[in-house]
């Protein structure tokens, strides 16, 4: 093979601007345009419409979109991990830790969802 | 352009992406692949959303409408002013803690990250029936959903004076000019000064505000100026949140500082002399913060389509499953404007917003929206300038009641101020500004 293994990464640069220019126009500026449909997929890739999404967002505020704040960054947390949080979150008291009484709004269904969310982000 | 109607006449979409997606699949495995499935990674809502207000309800659906809705969906963000400032950490300007540059806000990775495209002017009419906005230089939006965020407006205080005197009481309810105007006045004061806040009746922005207020100015005359006085005069009957900690901090922590009036509604105030007359009585200091009776943003007010009918008419009523208007379909009203029972405040803001985005994806898309919303209130006050408590509840939709309930614990307080929640107050403000602007 006469390629690295980056090239993956130089089809995705070429190619998603091309995809997108294929959609109606929009904004006025082109070059602008381009580079925000080259983020907007990044963004877009890791945000597809899992069940628990929608539950998950009530996260974001504290721990970032996605789970990705600089600091409390919860993306990626296995959602065996996250469940071992809740509960052990539920056991304390309400008015300890601001966690805590979020912890116990949740069923174990709904934390379930919410960790297969930030496992795959 | 050429380029694009090239490709849109040959069709290179679909060879490119089946090119790219069997690359992305022998590089990182067909689970990989999948996040590259066309529908999945640009969406497949197509419609025109315009949102009206860039605040934190406004700013966050114009956010998620493009992150969750994909590019099909275009969106337009109205918003006259270049900067928004933060109203949350705003009283921390008032002390000296914060500066109002450092609560500034822009629309710039709006249009560059999410490709929301800004119109700096206000919309002047809604027309309904055409499904548009015109905008006040005279471009006109057509949408197909049309999203309302214009916070709060207020009602005209009972005030004589001179226009001079008048203009130096401020409400300051609305970061900006006013918490500038506050803050000098705040810091002209001495030791032998009194600072009069008086509190509106509910619903007013953010429930534990005022009271946080009350606190950070009674720290700041303490340990700047050596003391003063502090004298809230509230219309509503007792403490609206925090009951506890407020408590506490009126009465221990800032003991000999504040004196607490419940049931204070104001009959008159005189500018020039700077006294409020209430029925508990007349009150005058050096300082008067006078934040009037709240009212929604003029846009539903004024609209003249009948957005305004919940709350005495001052209100938008609204579906909290979709946030659309119960008077006019296809029109949405989130943040404090519209009338639920959940507060008025930016971090719900922010959830009522992508519920809303939600729904209005799904709705583009013709599918059903979730029964099962949640949103989350989180308020961290900062009682002294290295203490905070906090505030909480999660809600979620009680099908009978067709309303957001608190679950769990319900409505809860932080057990007392600490400097931990002080240090958690600023690591929630920094990511909620982050989540709602970048």
């Amino acid at each position: 093979m006469y390629y690295n293994k980056k090239w993956p990464y130089v089809g995705l640069a070429l190619a998603l601007p091309l995809l997108f220019a294929c959609q109606k126009d929009f904004a006025e500026t082109e070059s602008l345009q381009e580079k925000t449909e080259l983020n907007n997929t990044r963004m877009l890739a890791v945000t597809a419409d899992l069940p628990g999404r929608t539950l998950a967002a009530n996260c974001f505020q504290c721990h970032g979109t996605n789970g990705y704040a600089n600091e409390l960054k919860i993306a990626g947390i296995s959602a065996s991990e996250m469940a071992r949080k809740f509960t052990e979150m539920k056991a304390d008291g309400p008015r300890e830790n601001i966690m805590n009484l979020h912890a116990a709004a949740y069923t174990p269904e709904e934390i379930q969802l919410i960790g297969d969310y930030f496992s795959k982000q | 352009m050429k380029r694009r109607n090239f490709l849109r006449n040959t069709g290179a979409t679909a060879i490119s992406l089946a090119f790219l997606k069997s690359a992305f699949a022998k590089e990182f495995g067909p689970q990989a692949a999948g996040l590259l499935d066309y529908d999945q990674m640009i969406g497949d809502a197509t419609g025109k959303v315009v949102v009206v207000g860039g605040g934190m309800a406004g700013t966050t659906i114009a956010k998620y409408l493009r992150l969750w809705g994909g590019t099909g969906l275009q969106v337009t963000l109205v918003e006259p002013n270049a900067t928004y400032y933060s109203n949350i950490f705003s009283n921390m300007v008032l002390t000296g803690e914060r500066t109002l540059s450092q609560l500034s806000y822009n629309y710039q990775t709006l249009i560059s990250k999410y490709g929301v495209k800004v119109e700096n002017f206000s919309v002047t009419a809604i027309i309904p029936s055409s499904k548009k906005v015109r905008l006040s230089n005279g471009t006109v939006l057509y949408y197909d959903r049309l999203v309302l965020a214009p916070g709060i407006d207020f009602e005209a205080l009972p005030m004589t004076g001179t226009t001079a005197n008048k203009n130096k009481i401020v409400h300051a309810w609305k970061a900006g000019s006013q918490t500038t105007s506050l803050q000098n006045q705040i810091n002209s004061m001495t030791n032998k000064d009194t600072f009069i806040l008086t509190i509106p009746p509910k619903p007013y922005r953010c429930p534990p505000g005022p009271y946080e207020r009350a606190c950070v100015v009674a720290d700041y005359l303490k340990r700047v100026k050596g003391g003063g006085r502090v004298v809230v005069l509230d219309a509503n009957n007792g403490i609206q949140a925090e009951l506890e900690n407020f408590t506490r901090a009126f009465n221990i922590t800032h003991q000999g500082i504040i004196t607490y009036v419940p049931n204070a509604i104001i009959s008159s105030i005189d500018a020039n002399t700077k006294t409020v007359v209430t029925n508990a009585g007349t009150f005058s200091g050096k300082v008067l913060n006078a934040i009037p009776t709240h009212k929604a943003g003029k846009l539903i007010t004024n609209s003249g389509i009948g957005l305004a009918n919940a709350g005495n008419g001052k209100w938008a009523g609204v579906n909290v499953l979709t946030y659309e208007s119960t008077a006019v379909p296809f029109i949405h009203i989130i943040g404090d404007a519209s009338a639920t029972t959940q507060p008025k405040a930016g971090h719900i803001a922010n959830a009522e917003a992508k519920v809303c985005a939600d729904a209005i994806v799904h709705l583009l898309k013709g599918e059903a929206v979730n029964q099962k919303p949640v949103t989350n209130s989180s308020c961290f006050t900062p009682i002294t300038k290295t203490t905070a408590s906090w505030l909480s509840v999660v809600y979620k939709y009680d099908p009978v009641s067709k309303t957001m309930v608190p679950t769990g614990n319900g409505v809860t307080e932080s057990n007392g101020a600490s400097s931990e929640n002080f240090e958690d107050m600023e690591k929630w403000f920094t990511n909620l500004m982050s989540d709602t602007f970048k």
